[in-house]
């Protein structure tokens, strides 16, 4: 009310020295209005913006060594043999391709871990997260190694929560979420050689990071959690962050509590989101192009779907840690 | 266009209304991640997201939330998940406080905590993100909606529960200076000042058991303790540590007994609380918030005696017994100093908690273990100074190895007094202090001293020593046997003045408590070293009830001990000196008697028949049968005589021994030995004959004329006997000294054996019968009792110590160099094998030495035992021997000697000694080797020995033709064996004497 009656008052004071222009005022607005209310109503969803999914199978029986307590990640190897991260449980349990319970491994060495991946060799890399160290297995179960973290400059102990293998650079990647960065270990030199991030929202700085995963150029495509986007970070470019992909919000293209990130067979970017139980798919500029929808183009609800995985076949295994399942999707019509 | 512009004011109005709208919209999916106040908060607050401001915005990614808290689950979950913050396991794998619940009547939610729409607890009813005024800490205030000091949040609504005791309650807010480390582990908080708080015990996440405890309060596996409350109020008995809050506590995880008469609701309300498997734990009698009001936290008003007899039902028999001290010793006070009046029958001897000892041990002076509660009375300084148990005593704090009870018939004890069937004897085993008599209501009103029906035993021991047997049931056995008391000796009294019907059968000869001797003996006992020799003296002993069956001077030697493997074999026991079993004891009476059964696989005793004892009963613990089975435990060789013909049921069944039992009644050993009163050593029970030795004598008592062995006679001559070995001929001495001398010097016996002439074995002694015969071991190369059939013996058996079969290995155990004979022209098997001696003996069957030696009675005038006919064409015993084969008409008449002309009487050099080089016996007219005597054929050849020209060998075991260094000569001779003797002149009287004109001259 206030602020009506200050711009009357001032409207009183102009009229008596010069009349407003209002028809060029007029034209100014509606030519606003043209620009805008079309960017305003491209907000909606449109027929092509929903990605159909169909449940293939369900990984994480309700009894024995087959039930997932908050499962964290999952991955598969080349045989098919589907690897998920028990983590609430300090374990791996490997399943067959049609999820039938095989065998586990990992519980004299593991200590509330919560990410993992498998370099080119099928060797496994488990961030262990509470000792904050990474664990090597063979797809086997048999440890090989155990990679000790540094501390960070404030003497705060690593807490890996993820990690990815670039294979071509002989580079591991390692989201120390707790201290708000990501670590790069030389494989060879067996040293980190570089960190960056660190806790804040501008560019270069992160604020809790979770997930990340690699392009076949090495692309990072990080998910930072309370900043609620996915960065990029190129390693040619001495690992500067260049762009983001997505921002704060509810509506499409847009992220809540973004977690887990991969890359399908066409290059696109998944982005799971675990409080609004909604996947998305961006192109690798950042554009948005669908969510992942039921066959009636229905926004598919998850149970606070995390890590993303997809396979050679070009499936998608989301880990729905909450449901304590991985659920499997053939994914396009 | 002024009214133009009126007219479109509205719309401009509009526009300029929408125009930030549509911006904000707009930019959107473009926005930079600069601080922005909205969106910090909508990152919980979803519903203050813009989107949710307006119902036109489209499509969003979800629905308006209905909730207006944001501390829902899922809202939490999405950073508390690992991304930012971990509480996996500690919030949703574990026990946690309730939540999508109402709370019940008894909580109070206070203002400022919300519940949700439908009144249910959530997270947010708890928490907030937001901080608290004043509240800093992270460990009492962050997240929280207050800061929880002292565990102030539980309080607000679970009101009530920190009055304590008085009210009911778990004291709170009391100090606790050592506060257990276990607690703070698991994740309890200890409040200021180490104080006791809600969060000591409970936390509302992370949690893995029933009522978010800290610690599982079910035990963990089997167990059902009450492992919370344990934490704190230890179990564990400590008799070393005075600090340890509550020692000999009530026990815990033990099953409900099933005397227990629980209400079905205790006074509180609850019912009964039971652990896994109808287990007590502490919850059973406490309820940690809703115990009786001033009342230790019990479920029940129920206080003294009362409580403690809801359980124990049965122990209300302990009134009016010895053992209420409330009644008999009403002055006397327990370790904290009350007088038993006051603490009643119970507490006077035992306190729920803190005991002193096992059982919860209410007086002092207890040790750890179950006797120890005991003696703290039963002692010299103790209430019960007139109950002592004295030296000799049943044993207890011992593991009962080798007595088997029936399965939990008595109760053993662990070192801490609990029960345990693997356990250790106590008193407790055998006395139930809470029960005077075990079969009646009886209490012992008015009676000082008790018996073997009551005195509190568990079982009563009469009239069936139902007691004893329990654990000793195999002693049982001697029920109608002559040592059953009952039965011999009705009316006699044990050395406590008991008759058998106070003391029962058991009791008449042990008991249990100030016996007279070891093995807990009742009866007056003769002096004497060995326990259980003085212990069967105490009857078996002239004057004593068993004077009729004493065992003489000449009985089976005590005392001993027997060989190792002997002892390991026989399946006897063998005692120590203290009446101790032991594998390294030594022979007692009870090696082979048990006294508590009269025949061996029998159950019972023959009872009132008074009948005499045999080889079969007796108290023998193996029967003395036909297979002689009791001696053959120890005695194995010695009953390989069974069924050869030294075992009278052969030879001689009708035949009585000097006790006059024929060897049916005696059985095979006791034919020829008596265990007990014998008559002499070997515990010799048949005549005996003549003999310098002791054993020439007792063979003599059968081997001769009219007596058993009368076919068996030993001849004159015969070997020698009753000689030492050192006192034979030098040339024999010295033959003899590989059997001898070593063993003499290693103090060994010899192999074969020698006797003194008592008959006892002596490495000095003479030899006699038993050096070559073993009088129980009819075949030395069979380890086997004999065919029950009487035949005629050769040299491989015979009762020889070694067979002589075929290379008279007997004889050439002393005779060792004239084992040399064997293979050579002289061993009968090589030259004559059909030949037959004296004997009608063919060397296959007498051996090679006996072919031509006759050790018993030799048929050829007895020169060299020879066993041959004696030769003719000479007067001189030495050469008779050679004729007897080297004649016209004998075996070996290709080797004759034609031409003998040597002159015969030669007086040898002096040096013609036994011993000496090139020694060369001469003889005298008798054949005996003498200094200076005559030269015959002994005095070139040694017709033991083939050749000396290489080291002494046996033959080739086939004829051959000799030369100057064989042919049984004594001498290496290349040359010319004259010169052994004649030296160089030999050649000169060679010739001269062996001229064709000298020989013919002296023909």
């Amino acid at each position: 009310m206030s602020a009506a009656h200050t711009v009357r008052c001032r409207g009183s004071s102009r009229r008596n020295r010069r009349k407003p222009d209002y028809q060029k005022l007029l034209s100014i607005l509606l030519l606003l209005a043209a620009v805008v209310l079309p960017l305003r109503h491209s907000l909606a969803f449109t027929d092509n913006e929903f990605l159909p999914i169909s449940l293939i199978a369900t990984l994480g029986g309700k009894t024995g060594e087959s039930r997932l307590r908050q499962p964290s990640a999952v991955l598969t190897s080349k045989d098919g043999k589907v690897f998920v991260l028990d983590g609430a449980v300090n374990r791996v349990a490997v399943f067959s391709p049609r999820g039938k319970f095989l065998y586990d491994f990992g519980a004299n060495h593991l200590n509330m871990p919560l990410g993992m991946t498998m370099d080119s060799k099928e060797r496994i890399y488990i961030a262990d997260t509470r000792k904050g160290r990474i664990q090597l297995f063979t797809s086997r179960g048999k440890h090989l190694e155990q990679i000790d973290l540094p501390k960070s400059g404030k003497g705060i102990p690593t807490e890996p929560v993820d990690l990815a293998v670039d294979d071509r650079r002989k580079l591991l990647y390692i989201v120390d979420n707790r201290n708000h960065r990501v670590l790069i270990y030389d494989l060879q030199k067996k040293s980190v050689i570089k960190t960056v991030g660190k806790m804040g929202m501008e560019d270069g700085e992160l604020r809790w990071p979770f997930s990340l995963v690699l392009d076949e150029e090495g692309v990072v495509y990080l998910v930072d959690v309370i900043n609620t986007t996915i960065r990029t970070i190129h390693p040619d470019h001495d690992w500067a962050f260049e762009y983001n992909i997505g921002s704060w919000g509810v509506q499409k293209g847009e992220f809540f509590r973004p977690k887990g990130v991969a890359i399908d067979s066409g290059g696109n970017l998944l982005v799971s989101d675990s409080y609004l139980g909604v996947i998305q798919m961006f192109d690798r500029s950042g554009r948005f192009m669908a969510v992942l929808s039921d066959a009636d183009k229905k926004i598919h609800r998850f149970t606070t779907p995390a890590r993303l995985f997809v396979d050679r076949e070009n499936r998608l295994y989301v880990v729905e840690m909450f449901a304590n399942r991985i659920s499997v999707f053939r994914m396009g019509r | 266009m002024r009214r133009v512009t009126r007219r479109f004011r509205p719309v401009f109005i509009l526009l300029l209304m929408l125009l930030p709208l549509m911006a904000t919209d707009t930019l959107a999916g473009t926005e930079q991640l600069t601080r922005n106040s909205s969106r910090e908060c909508s990152m919980c607050h979803i519903r203050w997201v813009d989107e949710f401001k307006t119902e036109s915005t489209p499509d969003l990614l979800v629905d308006y939330p209905r909730t207006r808290q944001v501390a829902e689950e899922m809202m939490c979950y999405s950073c508390h998940d690992g991304s930012v913050s971990d509480s996996r396991w500690k919030v949703w794998e574990t026990s946690r406080h309730k939540t999508g619940e109402k709370p019940s009547d008894k909580i109070t939610v206070p203002e400022g905590y919300p519940l949700d729409s439908n009144g249910n607890i959530q997270c947010y009813t708890c928490h907030s993100a937001h901080g608290v005024e004043g509240g800093t800490d992270m460990a009492t205030a962050i997240f929280l909606r207050e800061p929880n000091i002292n565990s102030s949040m539980c309080r607000k609504c679970h009101r009530g529960k920190d009055k304590g005791p008085d009210e009911g309650s778990h004291p709170v807010d009391v100090e606790f200076p050592d506060f257990p480390e276990k607690i703070l582990q698991a994740g309890g908080k200890a409040g200021s000042n180490n104080t006791v708080i809600c969060e000591s015990c409970h936390t509302p996440h992370g949690s893995t058991a029933e009522h978010f405890l800290v610690v599982p309060n079910e035990g963990e596996g089997s167990l059902t303790h009450s492992m919370l409350c344990e934490t704190c109020h230890t179990v564990s008995p400590d008799i070393n540590s005075e600090n340890v809050l509550r020692r000999f506590s009530h026990p815990v995880a033990v099953k409900l007994p099933e005397e227990a008469e629980l209400p079905v609701k205790w006074d509180n309300g609850e019912k009964p609380y039971l652990g896994k498997g109808n287990t007590v734990n502490c919850r059973t009698c406490h309820s940690p918030h809703n115990g009786t009001r001033r009342n230790h936290l019990l479920t029940t008003r129920k206080k003294g005696d009362e409580l403690c007899l809801t359980c124990h039902t049965s122990k209300r028999k302990i009134y009016n017994t010895r053992h209420d001290i409330a009644r008999e010793l009403p002055d006397s006070r327990n370790a904290d100093g009350d007088r038993a009046a006051e603490k009643g029958t119970c507490k006077s001897c035992h306190f729920m908690h803190k005991g002193y000892g096992p059982k919860m041990w209410a007086r002092k002076g207890a040790d750890a273990t179950m006797e120890g509660t005991c003696l703290s009375c039963h002692a010299e300084n103790g209430l019960a100074k007139d109950k002592l148990t004295g030296k000799y005593s049943h044993p207890v704090g011992t593991v009962p190895r080798r007595i088997k009870q029936e399965e939990a018939a008595l109760p053993l004890f662990d070192d801490k007094g609990k029960r345990d069937p693997g356990g250790k004897i106590s008193c407790a085993s055998c006395h139930d202090p809470h029960r005077w008599s075990p079969d009646s209501d009886d209490r012992g009103k008015g009676t000082r001293d008790g018996d073997a029906n009551n005195s509190f035993l568990r079982k009563a021991s009469t009239p069936d020593g139902k007691l004893c047997k329990t654990c000793h049931a195999g002693k049982w056995s001697i029920l109608g046997s002559k040592h059953d008391m009952g039965l011999m000796e009705p009316h006699s009294k044990n050395s406590r003045g008991q008759t058998i019907e106070e003391s029962g059968v058991c009791g008449a000869c042990h008991t249990p408590h100030n016996a007279e001797a070891e093995k807990l003996w009742a009866r007056s006992t003769k002096r004497g070293e060995d326990t259980i020799e003085r212990l069967c003296a105490s009857c078996h002993a002239k004057g004593r009830e068993a004077e009729g069956k004493t065992t003489g001077e000449s009985s089976h030697p005590l005392g001993v001990k027997p060989g190792r493997r002997v002892a390991e074999k026989s399946g006897l026991p063998y005692f120590t000196g203290n009446g101790e079993r032991s594998a390294n004891g030594n022979v007692t009476c009870a090696t082979c008697h048990d006294v508590h059964r009269w025949q061996a696989g029998v159950e019972k005793g023959p009872g009132k028949r008074k009948i005499e004892g045999d080889r079969f009963n007796s108290f023998l613990r193996k029967p003395n049968d036909d297979a002689a089975t009791l001696c053959a435990a120890c005695h194995q060789e010695n009953a390989l005589v069974v069924g050869t013909e030294h075992d009278m049921n052969v030879t001689s069944a009708r035949t009585k021994n000097l006790n006059g039992e024929t060897v049916k009644q005696s059985g095979v050993c006791g034919a020829c030995h008596a265990v007990h009163n014998a008559f002499g050593s070997l515990l010799w029970v048949r005549g005996v004959g003549s003999g310098e030795n002791r054993n020439e004598a007792l063979c003599k008592g059968c081997h001769a004329r009219r007596k058993a062995g009368s076919k068996k006679i030993v001849g004159d001559p015969s070997h020698p006997m009753n000689k030492a070995v050192s006192d034979a001929r030098p040339t024999l001495r010295r033959e003899t000294s590989v059997f001898y001398e070593h063993t003499r010097k290693d103090g060994m016996e010899t192999e074969l054996p020698l006797f003194n002439p008592d008959g006892k074995r002596s490495k000095d002694g003479d030899i006699t019968c038993p050096t070559c015969h073993n009088v129980h071991h009819w075949d030395p190369d069979q380890w086997e009792k004999g065919n029950n059939q009487n035949i005629e013996g050769d040299g491989g058996n015979s009762f020889l110590r070694k067979s002589n079969l075929p290379d008279s290995g007997l004889c050439a155990t002393c005779h060792t160099r004239k084992r040399y004979v064997v293979g050579t022209d002289h061993d009968m098997s090589v030259v004559a094998p059909q030949q037959k001696n004296s004997l009608g003996q063919t060397v296959a069957q007498s051996g090679v030495c006996s072919a031509c030696h006759e050790p018993h009675g030799s048929t050829a005038g007895g020169y060299l035992l020879w066993a041959r006919e004696m030769g003719q064409g000479s007067d001189l015993p030495q050469e008779q021997v050679c004729l007897s084969c080297h004649s016209r008409a004998g075996i070996a008449d290709n080797k004759v000697v034609t031409e003998f002309d040597h002159p015969r009487n030669v007086t040898i050099t002096e040096q013609n000694h036994p011993g000496q080089n090139f020694y060369a016996p001469v003889y005298n007219e008798k054949g005996r080797k003498v200094d200076a005597g005559l030269l015959s054929c002994p005095t070139c050849h040694n017709p033991h020995i083939w050749s000396v020209a290489t080291k002494p060998s046996p033959g080739k075991g086939k004829p051959l033709e000799g030369d100057s260094r064989s042919s049984f000569l004594r001498f290496r001779s290349k040359n010319n064996i004259c010169r052994n003797c004649h030296g160089l002149d030999s050649l000169v009287r060679y010739k001269y004497f062996h001229t064709s004109r000298v020989r013919k001259a002296r023909q």
